[in-house]
């Protein structure tokens, strides 16, 4: 399952050959637990283990699991959020780039009503905010499930700017019947690299951003 | 990010109080958003992404969106306008094409997400209007947003630059009437006006009223275009905004505090605050009003209270205002007084509500002037000891004074602080008599100025100055009663007199009109004062032939220092002057290079064609520097006028007035000085300022709420219900009484001044004067109109007070030419009006048959009459004011009238002011055809215009198109008229008029019947004729009773019939009862051989056309019978009496006019008895011992016995009693009913009987009602006999018709 992004990943990791070490702690779950992050079930604070959220350890390869489901005892009524506060420590010629693996998989419609999985900046007003700096999402709100890899540069107006957290979001659904949803996420990775290497441009990411995700997709129906 | 977010919104506040922006809708904001809203754990919220999307041009500055609907609550907004919430941006540009996201926080609504969104940008606001370069706009917004007839009035000039072409040549420019309309109507900013200008002025005049109501305050609007091309203005505020605004920014709002006493202020205020409070400052630091700058700043709190409803009586204008409290000593008051005030209103946070200035005068009279021995008791002015002289300066707001002497070269030669009075606030200055005699001084004062809102140090003369130097630049140490300035005798001449005020007719004359191009008299003297002590002038003699004539009264033109004419000789020009100097003062004047340098501007004047416009653009370019004006801007109230002196440098002033009024009585004219008292020729700072320099804002009347001076005479109008303003104005007319010797004064719109000041002054001026009269211009208007400030001394409310007010009633009757034209017969009733002195209970029968009194004949709205004493009437139909009647009449009369029959209709026309009661006022020269060549208002027209030739020799008619500043709207009309030669008239009939005149002056002045009395005598002794529906138009029959029964007040006559024909053709008129009466002696021998051929012959009088006639019935030895004006029963009443009232007095007549009584009454069916009668049955007894038929004449006798009755139905029965012969009257007596009236041959039943049916009874008449019998009957065709006949043809009351 975990092939193809880390081909990717490593593609990434080639072209930003000088990155720096990794800036988000425990974004691989390799710890088999929730440090460093923090698990929220609308906008509570959990404290203790509980439904919502779960590691799932497949052989010592740990993910987050997420899940939103009325039916069968999750106890999110509106959202359940994971969430890390970001260190954008980085020399101020750097680029950050974010990283991660999802997978979003359920039984609800995909409708827009459906519940959806979204990621985005977050600080403590609640600025939902994006890649850019500017209101929005690093990933779009979305109702259709499926599975990628994401990678994506930072503006570099983050550079050194702290309280921000990065929220992973699955929001359940308003349809009358609402199916339970499961979102996996693993892999969180904040990488800084100096600007005066050479990277390929964002458009070049963001294609190969787009066949990982479709790849991606085709396989996570295989797998789950 | 959000560091950036704060640095844009610190920008955002730094810049909204410099820019005048305003939220502005934009069409050009898409809005995307997801319709799924996402969670935000942070603020447990929904949340949406909004990606705002600008598709329009870029948008520049900060920017906004509304939330005008929205699925859910919206969390995040940062407030609401007009409870629409809205989030600002962060962003202050947006380019065309670009995009923005910002976040909305939404409530846990779980539901798809709907929002209607619309975005706003705080730009610099645009009216969307595109001017060219030579245009402006004016935005005028009204909080009703109702534009309805209200228009801009624009001119040119008046100390601005013109406008230009199209908007000059626009119907609407400069034309009050019908104002320009507005161009169009702004969402935001109001109604909008476009013009065009000249550019290069840095002003430009504007009014925008509605009718006379102003909407910008009394002052004269000037667009500046150097701040910008559109202005803005709002409803009741002359502030005007070059930056588009929406509303009226805070700012103080006008002066709506007034300070009445030291306890007590009303204010009217809009806010309900939680404190109000009276700030001050002695270093006028409330120019800026907010918080920071009221921190330091005095005050004293002001709480709510009742008033004392005196406060409001006292100034009904203020009524609605709030009542406050305030809680300081007088001491402490008169410190305030001379301080900036300012009134705020605070909310409960200490925010401002509201700030406004304080109004004063009311408190002044309050702390000065109410105690037994203070300002108003003051002697102010000089006043001198053998050995002092002392100044005295009322100045009680002022923080200092010094009195600064100069010498006769004006250089200071000392100056001397003056001390306060702090009692009185009357400032003084003691020197020796032998420094201070006839030098000239000047005060330095140092005071607040509401006008500016600063501390002022200001030089300015004595308000009451009694001598002056040049200009009245300098005042001058001057003792009245010394020797060397009174004329040879003055103190020892005769004062002409008359016997009562009804005795007097006036003759209103301008000094400088009087003789300025008369060449009989010394050129020295022309246009002066002195020029009327040469009494073998021609102007002189024609007064002195008035005077012999009955003349008793010349009145002059203001004649007190005014501002208006330059009384530097050398700084001014006029017509005798030449070509050169005019240039060399005025380099525009259209003479400059064009005209020989050495002729004379007469001669340039003479040399043009009248038909041009090139006579009045002369004068325009010198009238600014001409000696002429009418003088209604007085600057110094006390002292007289330098421009008719011989020096008008010092005293000769003084002296050569008195002189004047000397000479005036020397032949037997009593003289009357017109008087300017409803306001100043300046204000505020300006060198012609005086009273508003010394006390700041107390002697002008200011509006209510505005603070500003009101204008509505035209100027800066002075507050006579004031008291020291009052004081001023008494104490220069007993000055001008005492000192100068006038004899009655003439108050220029007096319905601007207090009745009761009016009345006051003339007691103060009676303990000098105890004969002197008093009248003036009692039109209600302005500010004051319709008693809204005080009582005013209007028209009306002067009625018995013996002060005379001017009449428009005859005035417009006749010079709209209704009587001469074939006009409407209720003008005729005007005229009639007049000729009963306009008094109130004079009864007659009007056009319309009523029987009516004077008062409740409408006039305009208003009683035609409104006086209870003949004295309270001034009559005329031409004075300076208006055209001259020549010049009115020939805008009324027919083109093809011939110039014989227009001379005539003059005649005619002036005789009517002549022969009324009341008092005749003339105007000069109007009895020798002045024509002022059309010109409606002549104040500053200059000699040309305002010509007079006393040698009859000349007319001023026709002398070129009038000046362009009244009368430039008119020049269309007003040159087809001139251009009429059928209006030239000549020398014959110039001296025939002045002939005519004099003939009528003597008529009037020979019999005390042209000028009673009293209401009483006018009512016993005045009776017109042809009067009602039916009346002869263009005639007015008026006969004047002096026979027995009545006091015998002309011993010459018994009676008197005066025929007024304005008709084109001969009349004769049958009088009842006119015997023995002869065409006046004067007119028997008149310069008019028309009127010789009037003729009075069996009760018949017979006037020629055009004419007026006088007959008398002249007065053998002891009084003999005239002609009665009275009811035929006299005074007394009478009443119908008999069984069915008991025969009491319950029912009496009223009388109806034409000898005819008339009364009503509700009787039962039955027969009576009863009688007409007075009180006593005595002198009316009236009988006939015979039954009345009902609806038929039946003729009675006095002093028969009883009448009888017999009624068939109970109802109304109206008695009419026609007593054109008294002894024999006739009496109807009409039911409402016609079924009441019995039938005529009682139980008789009339038949038709004849050839048609064999002269049998077939064929009966039944009874209809109402006298009427009727039958319908079938007849073949052909010829018949018949009778209407009863059963036995005859007997009693058979019927009379016969065949």
């Amino acid at each position: 399952m975990k092939t193809t992004p880390k081909i990717l990943t490593l593609l990434c990791l080639l072209l930003t050959t000088s990155a720096q070490a990794a800036l988000v702690t425990n974004g691989d779950f390799q710890s088999c637990d929730f440090a460093g992050w923090d698990n929220y079930t609308d906008g509570v604070r959990h404290t203790s283990p509980n439904t919502d959220f779960a590691i799932v350890n497949n052989a010592g390869a740990c993910q987050a699991k997420v899940s939103i489901d009325v039916a069968s005892g999750a106890s999110a009524f509106f959202a359940n959020t994971l969430s890390t506060e970001i260190d954008f420590t980085a020399a101020s010629n750097a680029q950050l780039w974010l990283s991660f693996d999802w997978v979003f998989s359920g039984f609800d419609d995909g409708s827009n009503l459906a519940d959806v999985f979204f990621v985005n900046f977050t600080n403590s007003l609640g600025d939902i905010t994006g890649a850019d700096a500017n209101p929005g999402f690093l990933f779009e709100p979305t109702s259709t499930y499926g599975a990628g890899t994401y990678s994506m540069m930072l503006d570099n107006r983050f550079i050194n700017q702290s309280g921000w957290f990065l929220d992973f979001n699955l929001e359940g659904g308003f349809t009358p019947d609402s199916f339970s949803s499961t979102l996996l996420i693993d892999n969180v990775a904040l990488r800084s690299a100096p600007t005066n290497v050479p990277g390929p441009p964002m458009s070049a990411l963001l294609l190969l951003g787009a066949a990982a995700l479709f790849t991606r997709h085709k396989q996570s129906i295989r797998t789950i | 990010m959000k560091l950036l977010i704060r640095i844009n919104l610190l920008l955002m506040l730094l810049l909204a109080p410099l820019a005048d922006a305003a939220w502005q809708n934009t069409d050009s904001g898409d809005f995307s958003y997801a319709s799924r809203p996402v969670y935000d754990r942070v603020n447990r919220q929904y949340s949406a992404i909004v990606t705002l999307t600008n598709t329009g041009n870029a948008i520049s500055g900060p920017m906004r969106v509304l939330f005008d609907a929205s699925s859910h609550d919206i969390m995040n907004s940062q407030g609401t306008e007009s409870d629409i919430p809205f989030i600002a941006l962060s962003i202050n540009e947006l380019a065309g094409g670009a995009s923005h996201q910002f976040t909305v926080k939404l409530s846990l609504t779980r539901a798809a997400l709907a929002m209607d969104m619309r975005l706003q940008a705080d730009l610099a606001p645009d009216t969307g209007l595109t001017l060219a370069d030579n245009q402006i706009a004016l935005f005028y917004k009204r909080e009703d947003a109702n534009y309805q007839g209200w228009g801009l009035h624009v001119w040119n000039g008046e100390g601005c630059g013109d406008y230009g072409a199209p908007t000059t040549d626009d119907s609407h420019f400069a034309n009050w009437a019908d104002p320009y309309p507005v161009d169009g109507e702004h969402p935001v900013y109001g109604a909008y006006y476009i013009l065009t200008i000249t550019p290069g002025a840095s002003c430009y005049n504007f009014i925008v009223h509605n009718g006379d109501n102003k909407a910008l305050g009394n002052s004269n609007s000037r667009f500046e275009p150097a701040n910008g091309q559109q202005a803005f203005a709002f409803d009741g505020y002359p502030e005007l905004w070059y930056e588009p605004i929406e509303s009226r920014p805070f700012s103080i709002d006008g002066a709506k505090a007034h300070w009445m006493t030291a306890n007590t202020l009303v204010w009217l205020t809009a806010t309900n605050a939680a404190e109000y409070r009276l700030y001050t400052s002695a270093e006028a630091g409330l120019s800026n009003v907010n918080n920071d700058s009221l921190a330091n700043a005095s005050f004293t709190p002001l709480t709510m209270a009742n008033e004392d409803p005196a406060i409001y009586a006292q100034d009904p204008q203020l009524s609605g205002f709030s009542g406050f409290y305030l809680n300081l000593t007088d001491t402490q008051a008169k410190q305030w007084a001379k301080q900036q005030l300012l009134a705020v209103a605070l909310d409960a946070q200490g925010e401002l509500l509201e700030a406004t200035r304080v109004q004063i005068p009311r408190l002044i009279d309050s702390l000065y002037t109410n105690g037994p021995d203070d300002a108003d008791e003051a002697e102010l002015g000089v006043t001198y000891t053998n050995s002092t002289i002392t100044a005295t300066l009322w100045a009680p707001t002022a923080t200092g004074v010094n009195l600064v002497v100069y010498n006769s070269s004006k250089h200071a030669i000392a100056s001397h602080a003056m001390s306060l009075n702090t009692q009185s606030g009357v400032w003084f200055y003691s020197g020796a008599r032998t420094a201070l005699d006839r030098q000239f001084y000047q005060y330095d004062i140092s005071v607040f100025h509401p006008l500016t809102q600063q501390n002022e140090q200001l030089t300015v003369t004595d308000p009451y100055s009694v001598s002056l130097a040049t200009n009245g630049r300098y005042s001058q140490f001057v003792n009245l009663h010394d020797e060397d300035l009174k004329p040879t005798n003055w103190d020892t001449h005769t004062v002409p007199t008359i016997t009562d005020p009804e005795d007097a007719v006036i003759y209103e004359g301008h000094i400088r009109d009087f003789s300025i191009l008369d060449q009989s008299t010394s050129a020295a003297h022309r246009g002066k004062y002195l020029a009327f002590t040469e009494l073998n002038s021609v102007p002189m003699q024609h007064l002195q032939r008035l005077q012999a004539a009955g003349l008793t009264h010349f009145h002059v033109l203001p004649a007190n220092d005014i501002a208006s004419i330059e009384e530097d000789i050398n700084q001014r020009v006029d017509l005798t002057d030449s070509v050169a100097k005019l240039c060399q003062l005025n380099s525009a004047a259209p003479v400059c290079g064009v005209q020989n340098e050495q002729d004379t501007l007469l001669q340039v004047l003479q040399s043009y064609d009248p038909s041009t416009t090139d006579a009045q653009s002369l004068v325009e370019s010198m009238r600014a520097m001409d000696g002429f004006n009418w003088g209604y801007d007085p600057q110094h109230f006390a002292a007289p006028e330098g421009s008719y002196a011989t020096d008008p440098d010092g005293v000769s002033r003084i002296i050569e007035m008195r002189a004047m009024n000397q000479a005036l009585h020397q032949i037997g004219l009593r003289v009357v000085l017109d008087v300017v008292y409803n306001h100043a020729a300046s204000s505020g700072l300006s060198d012609n300022s005086v009273l508003d320099k010394v006390v700041p804002g107390y002697y002008h009347r200011l509006n209510e709420t505005s603070g500003q001076i009101e204008n509505s005479t035209c100027c800066e109008n002075t507050a006579t219900e004031h008291k020291m303003m009052a004081k001023l104005m008494n104490d220069s007319l007993v000055s001008f009484a005492e000192h100068f010797g006038f004899d009655g004064f003439r108050f220029d719109l007096m319905g601007h001044i207090p009745k009761q000041g009016i009345m006051d002054a003339r007691e103060a001026v009676r303990a000098v004067d105890a004969d002197t009269y008093f009248y003036g211009e009692g039109w209600n208007f302005g500010e004051v109109a319709d008693n809204r400030r005080f009582e005013q001394a209007s028209q009306l409310n002067m009625a018995g007070s013996e002060i005379g007010t001017y009449s428009d009633r005859q005035r417009d009757a006749v010079r709209d030419g209704a009587l001469f034209t074939g006009g409407s017969i209720n003008q005729q009733d005007v005229i009639r009006v007049g000729l009963v002195g306009n008094v109130a209970s004079y009864q007659f029968v009007a056009a319309s048959d009523a029987y009516v009194s004077t008062y409740d004949y409408q006039w305009n709205g208003q009683p035609a009459g409104y006086s209870d004493d003949p004295a309270d009437t001034i009559n005329y139909i031409s004075k300076h004011d208006n055209e001259t009647l020549w010049d009115k009449l020939q805008y009324a009369l027919p083109e093809g009238l011939a110039i014989q029959d227009r001379v005539r209709i003059q005649n005619v026309a002036l005789s009517i002011p002549l022969l009324s009661q009341g008092i005749p006022f003339l105007h000069m020269g109007s009895d020798f055809i002045r024509s002022k060549s059309m010109d409606r208002n002549t104040y500053d027209a200059g000699d040309w215009f305002n010509q007079v030739d006393f040698t009859l020799q000349t007319s001023n008619w026709n002398k070129g198109l009038p000046l362009a500043q009244d009368n430039q709207n008119n020049w269309a009309a007003i040159g087809e008229v001139s251009a009429n030669p059928n209006s030239d008239f000549t020398t014959t009939d110039i001296q025939l008029s002045a002939a005519l005149f004099t003939e009528f002056l003597h008529i009037r002045s020979a019999s005390k019947l042209f000028h009673l009395n009293s209401a009483k005598d006018i009512a016993q002794r005045i009776k017109f004729y042809n009067t009602g529906s039916q009346q002869i138009q263009g005639l007015i029959v008026m006969s004047l009773d002096d026979g027995i029964g009545l006091d015998d007040i002309d011993s010459n006559n018994d009676a008197i019939v005066v025929l007024i024909n304005g008709s084109a053709s001969a009349q004769s008129f049958a009088v009842p009862n006119a015997n023995g009466f002869a065409l006046h002696q004067s007119q028997q021998q008149s310069a008019d051989t028309r009127v010789q051929s009037a003729t009075f012959s069996a009760g018949t009088f017979n006037v020629p056309a055009l004419t007026t006639a006088v007959f008398v019935k002249a007065q053998n030895g002891s009084q003999g019978y005239g002609l009665s004006a009275l009811p035929p029963y006299a005074e007394q009443p009478i009443y119908l009496r008999g069984d069915f009232n008991e025969w009491d007095t319950s029912l009496p007549f009223s009388y109806q006019g034409n000898d005819t009584y008339v009364v009503n009454a509700d009787l039962l069916q039955g027969d009576y008895q009863f009688k007409i009668a007075d009180q006593d049955f005595a002198a009316v007894n009236i009988g006939g011992e015979f039954t009345v038929p009902v609806a038929a004449p039946a003729i009675l006798s006095n002093g028969a016995n009883n009448l009888s009755l017999s009624l068939i139905a109970d109802g109304r029965y109206e008695f009419v009693l026609d007593a054109a012969n008294s002894a024999n009257p006739t009496l109807t007596i009409i039911p409402d009913d016609p079924n009441a009236i019995p039938p005529p041959y009682g139980n008789h039943m009339p038949l038709l009987r004849g050839d048609m049916n064999g002269w049998g009874t077939t064929s009966p008449l039944t009874y209809q009602g109402n006298g009427i019998y009727r039958g319908v009957f079938m007849l073949d065709a052909g010829g018949y006999n018949f009778k209407i006949a009863d059963q036995d043809w005859g007997g009693q009351r058979r019927p009379k018709s016969r065949g």
